[in-house]
């Protein structure tokens, strides 16, 4: 392949791991368009490389998180159980699906994403209780915090289906975990959002090894998103503790809306 | 070592390899060496295999804390992605 699209992957993974950490995304969302529309991947190797580099973000930034003591590990090891599960069967399904469902199913996830940016940006549903069986540390005030997790066992369920939109179309799935431990278990939002960066590299890895396995990712491409994405993630987590990116997420949220639009005009041959 | 510590560190160590080899890997192959495949098969394995490893140290370091109940959840999770490898290996 052109060196120029070589590095091309370096600072695709560079710029994922910046956005991830600050938008709070695993990078598939980024991954996926950029793959398919300019290196014109097919949807099944392009899931494979973003799996892979999402589980590089996860696997470096929830090591920074995890030192700093927000994410509930023992939550998301039990989330992970249906999550993993999910993930298996998706990329059992995906292998046979066409392409154009692949994208569709894809860009579907895109836009919900971009709605959840838009309309949820600063809620929390918190069950906070100072005899809480749970305590994360809130790096802004530097506190520890005790809450309560409602609905565990439901919560596992919904992570089935996080893992198969995961490993069915590359993106970490943490668009939909978010919500279910936030909204639904009622998790401190910044726990929940660390416990899933940590949680969504576990999903991840279960669809990856399913791909590997079946000589689906491109090995070449993996090692240079590698590179960039560790790099993005160490970046993107000091940047995160410096700047508040709810702006942000607005004019991101134009653009994955963008993305999708082109994702299913290539879908339907139109590009 | 803390729970948390452990994870952090197996997560680190693991990526830090995975990286290293991408690199060698990568340079043998452009000095066109028939092992530098190799070497970049290994990378991504052993960073697709991060995770799994912080799983696994979780769930040590939960049941050297003697906390049965979510040791318990961690040796599922550990189960449930070993079956998810035999089914792939399998087919």
């Amino acid at each position: 392949m052109d060196p120029i699209l070589l590095l091309g992957l370096v600072i695709l993974g560079i710029v994922a791991g910046i956005l991830g950490a600050l938008l709070g995304v695993g990078g598939g969302i980024i991954f996926i368009p950029v793959l398919t529309i300019v290196y014109g991947l097919t949807a099944v190797s392009a899931a494979a490389l973003s799996l892979v580099g999402i589980i590089a973000i996860s696997s470096w930034g929830s090591a920074i998180y995890l030192n700093k003591g927000v994410p509930n590990i023992r939550i998301g090891l039990m989330l992970e159980i249906g999550g993993v599960a999910g993930a298996i069967i998706g990329a059992m399904i995906a292998v046979y699906l066409e392409d154009w469902i692949l994208i569709a199913v894809f860009s579907a996830v895109m836009l919900f994403s971009a709605y959840r940016m838009i309309k949820n940006g600063g809620s929390d549903y918190t069950l906070e209780n100072e005899d809480g069986e749970f305590e994360y540390n809130d790096l802004k005030c530097g506190e520890s915090v005790c809450y309560d997790v409602e609905h565990k066992a439901g919560g596992t369920v919904g992570s089935i289906f996080a893992g198969m939109i995961s490993s069915m179309t590359g993106v970490g799935g943490g668009v939909i975990k978010v919500p279910i431990m936030n909204i639904y278990m009622k998790m401190p939002i910044k726990a929940a959002a660390a416990t899933s960066s940590y949680s969504l590299g576990i999903t991840a890895f279960s669809g990856a090894v399913v791909y590997l396995i079946h000589g689906s990712v491109p090995l070449e491409l993996a090692a240079f998103l590698i590179i960039g994405s560790v790099i993005g993630a160490e970046a993107g987590t000091r940047i995160s503790a410096r700047i508040d990116a709810s702006s942000l997420k607005k004019y991101f949220s134009l653009l994955l809306i963008a993305s999708a639009a082109l994702m299913l005009l290539r879908a339907g041959g139109y590009i | 070592m803390n729970l948390l510590e452990s994870i952090a560190k197996t997560l680190r160590l693991c990526v830090i390899l995975s990286v290293v080899l991408a690199v060698v890997g990568l340079i043998a192959e452009q000095m066109g060496t028939s092992y530098g495949e190799v070497l970049t098969w290994l990378a991504v394995l052993i960073l697709i295999l991060s995770p799994f490893m912080g799983a696994i140290a979780a769930t040590i370091s939960l049941a050297h804390q003697k906390d049965r109940k979510w040791a318990t959840f961690g040796a599922m999770l550990i189960i449930v992605s070993l079956m998810g490898m035999a089914i792939a290996l399998i087919r």
